[in-house]
C-alpha cells in the first residue's frame, strides 16, 4: 500500500495541522510516513500544502500525484485537481468535490465551536480509509483534554460527524509498531541532545529557526538552554563562549545569517575552539524565496573564514543522518577542536518522516582537559595551549582547571598561547592546524555513502537530494554516492571509488553544480552529466526517471535542467488566487 | 591572593605613559585583593591597544573579535557560572563594532564585568576619530575636527537600567581598582566606563586635561533621577565636570542564575544524556 494525501488551505488555515496529524495518526498502525509541508513567506494568505505519503514499504520522498487531496477552499482544487489521481474531498466551497462535507452548515446546526472544522473535515478523511476511530478519539483527548471541556466536546462530537462518511475508499489496517515521526529539525534537534549540546543560541531565519523552536520546546525535559541573540553575531559568540567554558553549544541559521557568522569561523579555526554551525539552506541570493529549497551555500560554507585552516562540512541526507551527524559533530568538534558545519535544507529540514532508531552516540572529548593538571605553572608562564603534536590537536583545559592558564587568541601565538609575530613560529602553527586534516581523514569515516548494485554508472549527490534518488533508486540502472561527509576530502580513496564507472552524473539542487565544481578542487573527476533543479522544490521522483530517460538518448552527456511540470508556482502567490 | 601568581613574564607594549597601564594595574589589584584564584577568572577582551590587556594578566583569557567580547563573555559565564568573567576593550571596540550588544547586554544582565577603555580615539588604528571624541576632535579621519556629535555610553547604559554602571579614571589606581573590586562582587551586569589617556594620539584629553575635571561623586547611585544628573553631567557641562565612581545601581536577577536554575545546576558540571526523556516525550 502506498497512498498519497494532498491538504490545501490558505495560510493560517490549519492544512499543515491536519497533515501533521495524519503523519502521526498513520504512524500509529506501522506505516513508513512522509509529511512535506509547501508555503510561501507569508502568515495569512496564500496557499499552504502539505503532501503526506504511508505506506508499507521504505518510502523516501514526496512525490507529484495525490490519491486523495482535502482541499479546504476552492483554491486547492483549482491547482491541485489536475494531480490527483483518486478521489477530492472538499468543504462545501468546493463544488466538484467526488465527496462534499458540508462542514460549515453541521457545525452550526449541532453548534459546535467553528474551530473544529479541520477536525471534523480530517474524521471525514480517515472515515474514507477506515481508519480506526478511536486512535483519534484518543489523540484528540491528548491535544485538548487539559482544555476547556467544551471544546473537548466540540471537538470529539466533530469526529463523530465526520465519521458519518459513508464514502469507502481504501482500508487501512495496523501493519506493525508506531513510529516516531520527526521532521529533519527536529532529527537535528535529536542528535544535538544526543551529543551532549547543553547550550543553543540563534536569531530566527527560516528554515533553521524550527530546530530551535523544537529545543526550546523539549528543553527541561533535555536539559537544554536556548537564547535568542540579538543578532547572528552575537548568537554565534555565545556558543563559542560556551564551547571554549568546555560546554557542547551551537549556534544556527541559514545562508543570510551565516553571511554575518563568517568572523566567527576564521577566529575558532585560529583560537581552535570547538563549535558546531547548523546552516539550513533556502533559496539565495539574498533574501531569495526564504520558504524553498536549494542546495547553492557549499561554497559559501567552505570559503568562509580569512585565512586558512582546516573544518568539516557535514551533509546528511536522511532523518537517520541527520540525528546521527549532528550528534558527532560535538564530538568532532572537540576532537579536532575546530568549527564543524551541518548542512541542512529546507526540504530536509522541514519534512517529517518516520524513523525507529535513534544510535546510541558515545561522547568523546578529545584532548578537551575537564580534570585538574598535575603539572604545576612555573610562576608567570602559561599553559602550552598551542604545542605542537604529531596529530596536530593539542591539549585544551577548560577555564577553572588549575594550571591550564593561557589565552584562546585570535592573533596568530605561540605554543603558549602568547601573541607572535615570529616567522617560524607562526609556520610551525600553521602546519600544526593543517596537520588536523590527515588526523581526521585517517580516523574518522570520511568516504562518501555508496549504494551499489555494480552498476557502470554512477549517480553523485550530496545532503537531501539523495531522497528522490533512493526513491526511484530500484527503477534505474544506477549506483549512488551519497556525499553526506563533504570535507576534508579523501582523495586517494574517492578516486578510487569512482574510478570503475564508465558514466557519471550529478543530481543537484541548485544551477550553480556546487557539489561537482566543489570536488573538482580536490579529485579527478570529470562528470558526463548532471541533472540540476533551481526552482525552489526539490526534484521528485518522476521527473528524475524523465531526465535519466531524456539524458540516455543523449548517450548520457549534458545538462538536464528540471522545470516544474506540476502545480503551478503561482499556486502559492495569493496575490493571484481567484 | 599573591599579585605576583597573575603576573606575566612579558612586559606590556603599550607607549610609556599610556591610560592602559593603569587599567592592567587596577585589575590585578582587584583580583589580588578578592583573593580570587587565577584558573577561575577569564579576562575576554576585543581588539585594539587595550585589546591586548588579557596578554598581561595570568588567568584564563579569551582575545576575541573586534566588537564582540560580550557575547562571548555571556557563553562562557553562562556555560560555567562558577567563573569570574571579565570583559576589556576600547571605545571603538565596544561602541562602534559592538555597538548593538552593549544595547542587549544589559536585558540579559549577565553576571559580567565590562571595562570600557574610553580613549576617544582609535588607538591601534593610528588615530582615526572614535565614537567618543568630542566635536571637534581633531583626528586622522578628520584633520579639521570632527564634525559629528560623540556617542553618550553611561547615560545610554543607566537609561536601560543596567544593573551596575560606574566611570573610572585611569590615573587614580586606588579608586579604579576598588571599582572595579565592587563591579566583579555585584550581581549583575557592571560597566565602568574608563577615562583613558591615550599618549599619542589624542593630546587633548591627557592627564592634566582630566586631572582638573574628574571628581570622585558621592550621590546616592540607586536613586535613578541622581543617577541620571551624574550621567549626564559631563554633557551638561561642556566637559568641565566629570564625575567618577558608581553611577547607577540596581539589583535584578541575572541570566546565569537563570541557565542554573532552568538546567538544575552549573552546566559544565552536567554531563548525563537526556534523550531517553526527551523521546519519551514525543512518543
Ligand atoms: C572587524 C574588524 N574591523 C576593523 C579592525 C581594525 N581595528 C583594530 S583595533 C580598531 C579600533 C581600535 O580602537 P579602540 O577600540 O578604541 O581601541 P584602542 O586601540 O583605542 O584601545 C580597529 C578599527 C579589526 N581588527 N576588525
Ligand atoms: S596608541 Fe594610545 S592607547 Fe595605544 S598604547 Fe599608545 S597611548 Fe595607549
Ligand atoms: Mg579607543
Amino acid at each position: 500500500m502506498d497512498v498519497n494525501i494532498k491538504v490545501a488551505a490558505l495560510a493560517g488555515e490549519g492544512a499543515f495541522s491536519i497533515g501533521n496529524l495524519l503523519a502521526k495518526l498513520f504512524s500509529k498502525l506501522g506505516y513508513n510516513v512522509i509529511a512535506y509541508p509547501e508555503y510561501p513567506s507569508l502568515i495569512k494568505g496564500g496557499l499552504n500544502v502539505i503532501h503526506i505519503r504511508f505506506s508499507d514499504k521504505q518510502i523516501y520522498s514526496p512525490v507529484a500525484t495525490a490519491d486523495i487531496l482535502l482541499s479546504i477552499g476552492k483554491d486547492g482544487y483549482r491547482y491541485l485537481k489536475q494531480w490527483t489521481e483518486g478521489i477530492v474531498i472538499g468543504d462545501e466551497s468546493v463544488s466538484n468535490a467526488d465527496l462534499i462535507i458540508n462542514a460549515n452548515e453541521l457545525i452550526q446546526k449541532h453548534n459546535l465551536n467553528p474551530k473544529v472544522k479541520n477536525i471534523l473535515l480530517t474524521s471525514a478523511l480517515l472515515a474514507t480509509l477506515n481508519y480506526p476511530k478511536q486512535y483519534l478519539i484518543d489523540i484528540v483527548n491528548k491535544m485538548f483534554g487539559s482544555k476547556d471541556k467544551t471544546i473537548l466536546e466540540s471537538n470529539l462530537k466533530a469526529v463523530e460527524l465526520g465519521y458519518q462518511t459513508t464514502y469507502r475508499y481504501i482500508n487501512v489496517k495496523q501493519i506493525g509498531l508506531e513510529k516516531i515521526v520527526i521532521s529533519g529539525n527536529e532529527a537535528f534537534g535529536l542528535g544535538a541532545i544526543a551529543g551532549g549540546m547543553r547550550i543553543a543560541s540563534f536569531y530566527p531565519m527560516t528554515p533553521a529557526s524550527s530546530l530551535f523552536h523544537f529545543l526550546i520546546n523539549v528543553r527541561d525535559k533535555a536539559k537544554v538552554y536556548v537564547i535568542q541573540a540579538e543578532d547572528e553575531i552575537a548568537a554565534a559568540n555565545i556558543a563559542i563562549g560556551a564551547n571554549y567554558a568546555g560546554v557542547r553549544a551551537m549556534t544556527g541559521t541559514s545562508g543570510g545569517g551565516f553571511a554575518l557568522m563568517t568572523e566567527t569561523v576564521s577566529m575558532v579555526g585560529l583560537a581552535e575552539t570547538p563549535m558546531v554551525y547548523f546552516i539550513s539552506q533556502r533559496v539565495g541570493p539574498s533574501t531569495g524565496m526564504p520558504t524553498w529549497t536549494e542546495q547553492a551555500d557549499l561554497f559559501q560554507i567552505w570559503g568562509a573564514g580569512q585565512g586558512d585552516f582546516p573544518k568539516i562540512i557535514l551533509a546528511p541526507g536522511t532523518v537517520q543522518e541527520a540525528y546521527w551527524y549532528m550528534g558527532n559533530a560535538f564530538n568532532l568538534a572537540q576532537k579536532y577542536q575546530l568549527p564543524v558545519f551541518v548542512l541542512s535544507d529546507k526540504f530536509l529540514s522541514e519534512t517529517y518522516f518516520s524513523i525507529d532508531n535513534f544510535a546510541k552516540i558515545e561522547i568523546e572529548h578529545g584532548k578537551v582537559l575537564y580534570n585538574h593538571i598535575d603539572n604545576v605553572l612555573p610562576p608567570g608562564q602559561r599553559f602550552l595551549r598551542y604545542k605542537y603534536t604529531e596529530d596536530g590537536i593539542s591539549e585544551m583545559p577548560i577555564p577553572g582547571i588549575k594550571n591550564g592558564m593561557h589565552i584562546a587568541s585570535s592573533y596568530e601565538h605561540m605554543e603558549d598561547s602568547f601573541t607572535t609575530e615570529d616567522f617560524n613560529q607562526r609556520k610551525m602553527q600553521v602546519e600544526k592546524r593543517n596537520k588536523k586534516i590527515d588526523t581526521i581523514l585517517k580516523n574518522e569515516q570520511t568516504l562518501p555513502k555508496l549504494y551499489s548494485k555494480n552498476s557502470d554508472k554512477l549517480l553523485i549527490c550530496w545532503g537531501s537530494q539523495i531522497l528522490p534518488i533512493l526513491e526511484v533508486f530500484d527503477k534505474i540502472d544506477f549506483d549512488v554516492m551519497h556525499f553526506n561527509w563533504i570535507y576534508p576530502v579523501n582523495k586517494l580513496e574517492i578516486e578510487k571509488m569512482i574510478k570503475k564507472y564508465e558514466i557519471i552524473g550529478f543530481v543537484e539542487n541548485n544551477s550553480n553544480q556546487a557539489l561537482y565544481r566543489f570536488l573538482r578542487m580536490f579529485i579527478d573527476i570529470n562528470a558526463d552529466f548532471s541533472v540540476l533543479k533551481y526552482t525552489g522544490r526539490p526534484i521528485f521522483p518522476h521527473q528524475l526517471i524523465k531526465a535519466l530517460n531524456n539524458l540516455k538518448d543523449r548517450n548520457y552527456k549534458g545538462i538536464e535542467i528540471l522545470g516544474e511540470d506540476f502545480d503551478i508556482y503561482e499556486l502559492y502567490t495569493p496575490w493571484r488566487l481567484g | 591572593m599573591n599579585i605576583a601568581l597573575i603576573n606575566t613574564n612579558e612586559k606590556p607594549q603599550w607607549c610609556p605613559g599610556c591610560g592602559d597601564f593603569g587599567i592592567l594595574m587596577s585589575i590585578k589589584t582587584a583580583l589580588a585583593n578578592l583573593d580570587k584564584d587565577p584558573s577561575e577568572v577569564v579576562i575576554v577582551s576585543g581588539i585594539g591597544c587595550g585589546g591586548k590587556t588579557p596578554h598581561y594578566i595570568r588567568t584564563y583569557g579569551y582575545e576575541g573579535l573586534h566588537g564582540r567580547l560580550l557575547p562571548l563573555a555571556l557563553g562562557i559565564k553562562i556555560a560555567n557560572p562558577d567563573l569570574t568573567v571579565i570583559a576589556i576593550g576600547g571605545d571603538g571596540d565596544g561602541l562602534s563594532e559592538g555597538g548593538n550588544h552593549l544595547l542587549h547586554i544589559t536585558r540579559y544582565n549577565v553576571d559580567i564585568t565590562y571595562i570600557l577603555q574610553d580613549n576617544q580615539v582609535y588607538g591601534l588604528t593610528t588615530g582615526q576619530s572614535s565614537p567618543t571624541s568630542r566635536k571637534g576632535f581633531k583626528s586622522k579621519t578628520y584633520p579639521d575636527g570632527t564634525p559629528i556629535e560623540p556617542v553618550r555610553p553611561i547615560p545610554m547604559l543607566v537609561s536601560q537600567k543596567a544593573s551596575m554602571v560606574s566611570a573610572g579614571y585611569a590615573g587614580n589606581i586606588k579608586h579604579l581598582s576598588q571599582l572595579i573590586q565592587q563591579s566583579i562582587e555585584h550581581k549583575g551586569f557592571s560597566y565602568i566606563n574608563v577615562y583613558q589617556p591615550c599618549v599619542t594620539w589624542n593630546t587633548v584629553n591627557g592627564y592634566e586635561w582630566y586631572q582638573k575635571r574628574v571628581y570622585i561623586t558621592d550621590h546616592n547611585p540607586e536613586d535613578f533621577e541622581q543617577a541620571w544628573k551624574k550621567a549626564n553631567e559631563p554633557y551638561d557641562t561642556e566637559w568641565e565636570r566629570i564625575p567618577i565612581g558608581i553611577i547607577y545601581k540596581n539589583n535584578s536577577n541575572t541570566l546565569d542564575q537563570e541557565v542554573i536554575r532552568r538546567l538544575g545546576g552549573n552546566p559544565v558540571k552536567i554531563d548525563k544524556i537526556y534523550l531517553e526523556d526527551v523521546l519519551e516525550k514525543l512518543r
